[in-house]
């Protein structure tokens, strides 16, 4: 069922048994999976059915560090004063899937250990406790689900056989939440959906219950909803924006009480890290690594179901502990083949993607680009925080700061000597490395990936939310998304926000 | 000192190119038994033969030599290279070959400009650069 903000009464209150803030991605996978069980929903979105910039604006904020930068990149991409805050997520049923490019990566089975080499890093559950609700995922964005299995952390790389190299595959999702289910949520009986609906508040009591969400319209219409449960699924930044603004009974923010919520905020910095020249095209040289014997130890290949005009190169977990180096995805693709028809659109809609992708013009034969997809350290410097600016609901608007660790700092020389001594042990040529550092500035962008903010961690003194996903010291409030993400991987990470959330709704479900 | 520009396209052709190195294999692939008392010209000949020939590599050369003042010098360097002697140009071609391997396998790698090279290469590069220098001027 469908309800506009604008026919609830003002001052009304809702009951449900489970409330979830947020449609996109991780919110409606929950909110279908849970109704699926029987179990009622009230589905809160702040947008409705399409894109609405003063819905949209309800994301402005301010920008330090990284993020500084960042958000001159969007202003310079999107034009419009820009902000990397405003532009990075979509504020409408659906979310960021309506205009998400459909890359689906797992996390590696080495991205949920601790690594001795990487503060705060592990996971509160294994690679293992995921690996079924990435199956159900696939299902849910529509790819095949044989090619989404963790790379092994211990992969065996010494047979000529393909072996576990070829299994995974970075596949390319055509779902976009709204058109694809829309109609489900509509004519579900047991989910409600509210548009146009803003939490700005969460009310708890002192036994870690919340009781109620206090929530506004932007045409000044204000209702409460009570709830058994509630899930926050409204992104990274905004997940945190809301904790912060709900005070428990003595005073500070819910989940707060070790001043972690908005820390360890993660992007996938995107680097132009430089050129490969080599006497082969690509074709010859994507196909080098698992057809020659005595391949890499050091380096995956995993080849792009969707695009087979690109070769990912991606390090194994022994590579990342010899060096000592966070993760990383490496993508080479020649100068002359074609762009994706999402470059295109972009490229034509903003010019100056042409060289956010790494895809300068130029000769093109035998020089292939390397663009790096970097994991970011866990940072707790790197931060969401509330500020005396007020959006058109009240609510303080937030600055993001982001900060690199000198293991950021590091891993591009890093990546760059292990691809340039890889490529040049196979004879495939020289690479010429952009940049060293991320200080660099020239050849890095963001990619729109927001991790961290409420971490999970089994200790409440590490993470915000532990490994069931629910608020440390709330009896019934838990996170959906990417900002439960302790470290991130170099995936691109929607696929595992979706298995995440169908490992939320089963424990839900169990826990009712 | 030229600065260094490496042209890409002539790197490629430099580096990656084994027409230039089989062209030069015909002509110098018996020469005479060589090692630490080879000339200039003998050494530019036999460095030919193993990377081929052309303004990038002595651009390459160039570079290191800026960056490595002490081993801007010929004796020095050919020592170095032609450490003990070669029965062939081919001998020392897959001398080099190996070597260059070695380099990238022991991360004996050179960073010039942004290019990842091997150090036995990039000397071989300033062997190029130093026998060419009468030519040069």
């Amino acid at each position: 069922m469908h309800i506009d903000v604008q026919d609830i009464l003002h001052g009304t209150q809702i009951d449900t048994d489970v409330c979830i803030i947020g449609a996109g991605a991780a919110g409606i996978t929950i909110a279908r999976q849970v109704a699926q069980r029987g179990i009622g929903v009230l589905l809160l979105e702040s947008g409705g059915f399409a894109p609405d910039s003063g819905t949209q604006d309800l994301y402005r904020g301010s920008h330090a560090g990284w993020a500084a930068h960042f958000g001159a990149a969007g202003a310079a991409a999107f034009g419009n004063g820009g902000s990397y805050l405003r532009y990075s997520r979509l504020r409408y049923l659906g979310g960021t899937t309506n205009h998400w490019e459909g890359l689906c990566v797992p996390l590696d089975e080495g991205d949920f250990e601790r690594r001795e080499w990487v503060d705060f890093s592990g996971w509160p559950f294994s690679s293992s406790e995921i690996s079924r609700h990435y199956k159900n995922a696939a299902e849910v964005l529509e790819i095949d689900p044989e090619g989404v299995e963790s790379l092994p952390k211990q992969p065996s790389l010494l047979t000529p056989s393909i072996g576990g190299m070829s299994r995974q595959r970075l596949l390319q999702s055509p779902v976009r939440f709204l058109p694809a289910y829309r109609d489900q949520i509509e004519t579900s009986p047991r989910i409600k959906l509210i548009t146009g609906a803003n939490v700005t508040a969460l009310s708890a009591d002192a036994n870690g219950l919340v009781s109620k969400a206090d929530v506004s319209s932007l045409t000044g219409r204000r209702f409460n909803v009570g709830a058994r449960r509630f899930v926050l699924a409204c992104g990274a930044v905004e997940n945190a924006r809301l904790l912060l603004h709900s005070k428990g009974p003595n005073g500070v923010a819910l989940g707060n009480q070790y001043d972690l919520v908005g820390r360890f905020f993660a992007e996938h910095p995107y680097v132009r890290l430089g050129t490969v020249q080599t006497s082969s095209d690509l074709a010859e040289l994507r196909h080098v690594p698992v057809r020659r014997k005595g391949r890499s130890k050091l380096l995956y290949s995993t080849p792009m179901a969707e695009r087979p005009d690109r070769l990912i190169l991606r390090p194994t977990f022994a590579a990342q502990k010899e060096k000592r180096m966070l993760n990383f995805i490496a993508s080479l693709r020649s100068r002359n083949t074609p762009r994706s028809k999402f470059a295109k659109r972009v490229e034509s809609r903003h010019g100056v993607f042409l060289d956010m992708s790494g895809l300068v013009s130029g000769p093109a034969e035998n020089f292939i680009d390397i663009a790096l997809i970097c994991e970011q350290a866990p940072n707790p410097v790197s931060r969401v925080s509330l500020t005396d600016d007020r959006d058109a609901l009240g609510m303080r608007r937030v600055n993001l700061d982001m900060q690199m660790t000198a293991l950021d700092e590091r891993l591009l020389a890093d990546a760059g000597s292990l691809l340039a001594r890889e490529l040049a042990l196979k004879g495939l040529g020289r690479v010429c490395l952009l940049s060293e550092t991320h200080q660099d500035a020239a050849n890095i962008f963001p990619s729109f990936h927001h991790h961290g903010t409420t971490r999970a961690h089994s200790d409440p003194k590490q993470g915000v939310v532990d490994a069931n996903l629910r608020v440390h010291g709330m009896k019934n409030l838990y996170v959906g998304g990417s900002s439960v993400f302790p470290t991130s991987g170099a995936s691109n990470p929607t696929l595992t926000i979706v298995a995440l959330a169908m490992r939320l709704a089963e424990h839900l479900e169990n826990s009712s | 000192m030229s600065g260094l520009s490496l042209n890409r396209r002539g790197l490629l052709i430099a580096t990656i190119s084994g027409g230039v190195a089989a062209l030069s294999r015909v002509f110098f692939g018996s020469g005479p038994s060589a090692g630490p008392d080879l000339s200039e010209q003998d050494v530019a000949k036999w460095v030919e033969v193993a990377l081929g020939r052309s303004p990038a590599l002595e651009e390459i050369g160039d570079a290191y030599l800026s960056e490595n003042p002490a081993e801007n010098d010929f004796e020095t360097l050919r020592n170095k290279v032609f450490a003990s002697p070669y029965e062939s140009a081919q001998a020392f071609e897959q001398s080099v070959k190996i070597a260059i391997r070695d380099d990238f396998a022991h991360s004996r790698v050179i960073a010039l400009r942004g290019w990842q090279l091997s150090l036995t290469e990039v000397r071989c590069c300033a062997l190029l650069f130093l026998s060419a220098g009468d030519s040069r001027s």
